[in-house]
């Protein structure tokens, strides 16, 4: 038997090895290597999933533009005549209609829809001569910027044409020139953008870091130097530790029933607001923020401290001078990291700011971050995977260069510190 | 003893660690412009004691001291412990310049006392460079981090900021511990140059250290002051046995 399995294993060596222990070897770094794989494969599963679906959606137009449609009925005036006019455009490609004098172009919405927009309405174009609500209205209409057409209905030789936004931009135009009366147009400002979103979004990390900073900081400060260990202190300590284990979902709920009515107590708003949502974020940084700043506090060279004061320095000035420059580095890392979980914070958020998508952001108005639009979408009665995909990317990069940076930060910091 | 100046002065100093008592009724005079070395085997209170002329026991919590140490006449702990410590200036055992330029480290302690006039910061730099020996080696890049100076070089920075604030007394405390035998021998020719101008204070574990540098030794076992003397009277004719089990390598 134990020929055969030399003969078998050629290129092993003899190491006096039983057969159980080697098996028990084979078996140990075949499962890790089966495991380590299988989070790598199901990682990269994930992003190119993401990155797959969301690419298609993702534009500067879809980052830029509001959520809510916002859509215009327009006639032509019963009395609209028609001279001998010539329209001159400025913009290339698209098709143009000689006889009203617009250009349109197709172009996707983002959904992903097709649809033709208005590239460009000529000044002394038909177009501006429509009016507003119905045929017999005198308020006329010129602002066509960005917007496309979602219904249009031409009367055509006594017949009445139907066209949506499915249709082709040329035959649109086809059957403009063909007609004299527009009896109907709807026509829409593109929705389904993530503005509001990005911008609660970019105000909750400000603000946030604004109120819990100094907070933490001050906190870490007083911990790691000031506080004597007693009974108290201890408590204090564990109680911080333990609030980074909390889930986020109870910050969530303490927000909706703690910070909402007090922000609607104090501003005079209704409902959830960045402003209570930044404070419920704040209350669950705080810990993350208070830890690394007073690990890097500790990290630091005890003698700093003493030779400082031998040198005729005052605790205060030790450290404002000596601890929080050389701890800036450990205080940047734990900002960095905390922007990420704000980015990336979707439960608590839910009850603290609420879920409803809005394009007017105002500190004490609800409205929405990221990660909560993701969940708005999803919970859609037909799921909008594309633009969640593509705000994962978003979110995704965000914390990726978060991620650079503070590999960098430390990097240097190590560099530093290096004693030669 | 001969006709010295007496800058410290030790009357019958108790220190407690809580409960436990770590100086038991200590008295003893530090004169002006002497090397004075503590010796004594580790846990013997001999930094501890050496703490207390600068008041940095303050510090430890649970830290108490009884007795009295007259600075020039006046008991240091009815001085403000910030004035007391520019007066008395402190060299620890590990070489530990702050992570900025050579320039900011030396001049960090007048900063602190508020002297704000650049030349005058500047001339009171070279002078201390000068006088700790390290000037001809830093003194094309003061601008450069203190941290890429060698061990001995961080060490005669030390002394050089420690020298800007103009102390009575330097204390250090096993200065040369940490280093070289080449960066030692330069911080001991750098001791016996300063004494000129200082009173030093030096506590250390190397007896032969102490025979090479100091003038009057100091030995301590366990909390008490064993034996006090010229050092030349105290290594060639130590009046306690313990002093001369120590010497000798004896140990109980």
């Amino acid at each position: 038997m134990k020929l055969k399995m030399k003969i078998s294993n050629p290129f092993k060596f003899d190491d006096g090895m039983s057969r159980k222990r080697r098996f028990k070897d084979i078996f140990r770094n075949a499962s890790t290597l089966i495991f380590s794989l299988l989070t790598l494969v199901t990682l990269i599963y994930i992003i190119v999933y993401i990155f797959a679906n969301g690419s298609s959606t993702l534009s500067w137009q879809f980052i830029t533009s509001d959520y809510q449609e916002v859509s215009t009925s327009l006639y032509s005036r019963s009395d609209l005549n028609f001279d001998d006019r010539t329209f001159d455009f400025n913009e290339d490609g698209g098709e143009i209609s000689e006889k009203w004098g617009v250009q349109l172009v197709d172009g996707e919405n983002n959904l992903g829809e097709h649809v033709v927009y208005f590239l460009e309405v000529a000044d002394n174009s038909y177009f501006n001569e429509l009016v507003i609500g119905s045929n017999t209205a005198t308020e006329t209409y010129n602002n066509y910027d960005g917007q496309y057409i979602s219904n249009l209905s031409l009367r055509v030789d006594e017949q009445i044409i139907t066209l949506s936004s499915r249709d082709s931009a040329s035959d649109i135009v086809n059957y403009l020139d063909q007609s004299n009366e527009i009896m109907f147009m709807e026509i829409c400002t593109v929705g389904g953008g993530i503005r509001g979103s990005l911008l609660t979004t970019i105000y909750l990390i400000l603000i946030t870091l604004i109120i819990a900073i100094p907070l933490g900081v001050c906190a870490a400060i007083y911990l790691a130097l000031y506080a004597k260990k007693n009974k108290f202190t201890m408590i204090l300590r564990s109680l911080i530790d333990m609030t980074s284990a909390i889930p986020s979902i109870i910050f969530g709920f303490i927000g909706a029933l703690v910070f909402i009515p007090f922000m609607n107590a104090v501003s005079g708003s209704n409902g959830g607001s960045i402003l209570s949502g930044a404070l419920t974020l704040t209350i669950m940084l705080i810990s993350t923020i208070v830890k690394t700043t007073e690990e890097s506090i500790i990290a630091l060279p005890k003698g700093y401290m003493d030779s400082s004061l031998a040198l005729g320095a005052s605790r205060t000035e030790t450290v404002f001078k000596i601890i929080l420059p050389n701890a800036l580095p450990g205080i940047i890392t734990s900002i960095i990291l905390s922007i990420g979980r704000i980015i990336g914070e979707s439960a608590a958020l839910v009850f603290a700011i609420g879920v409803s998508i809005q394009d007017n952001i105002s500190l004490t108005g609800s409205s929405t971050s990221l990660a909560v639009h993701i969940w708005s979408l999803l919970k859609l009665e037909n799921p909008n995977y594309d633009a969640a995909c593509a705000i994962s990317i978003i979110i995704l990069c965000i914390v990726l260069v978060l991620c650079l940076l503070t590999k960098i930060i430390s990097y240097r910091f190590n560099k530093k510190f290096k004693r030669s | 003893m001969e006709e010295n100046q007496v800058v410290f002065s030790v009357k019958n100093l108790n220190l407690y660690y809580g409960d436990k008592k770590a100086l038991n009724n200590i008295s003893l005079d530090i004169y002006k412009n002497k090397v004075t070395a503590f010796i004594g085997p580790s846990g013997c209170g001999k930094s501890t004691f050496l703490r207390c002329f600068n008041r940095m026991n303050d510090l430890i919590e649970n830290c108490k001291v009884e007795g009295e140490i007259l600075l020039n006449g006046k008991n240091i702990l009815e001085v403000n412990p910030i004035y007391l410590r520019t007066k008395v200036g402190m060299v620890f055992q590990q070489p530990n310049p702050f992570p900025m330029s050579i320039y900011n480290n030396v001049i960090y302690g007048l900063k602190c006392q508020g002297i704000k006039n650049k030349k005058e910061l500047m001339e009171i730099c070279i002078d201390s460079l000068e006088k700790s020996a390290l000037i001809n080696e830093v003194k094309e890049r003061l601008k450069d981090n203190a941290l890429a100076l060698s061990g001995g070089q961080q060490q005669r920075l030390c002394i050089a900021r420690c020298i800007a604030l103009s102390p009575e007394v330097i204390l250090m405390d096993e200065p040369t511990s940490a280093l070289d035998p080449i960066a030692t021998s330069k911080i001991e020719e750098l001791i016996r140059e300063l004494k000129k101008d200082y009173t030093i204070i030096i506590v250390t574990h190397n007896m032969q250290q102490a025979t090479r540098i100091s003038d009057y030794t100091a030995f301590f076992m366990l909390g008490d002051l064993v034996e006090y003397n010229k050092t030349e009277e105290f290594f060639a004719h130590p009046q306690d046995k313990r002093s001369d089990d120590y010497i000798s390598g004896k140990f109980s």
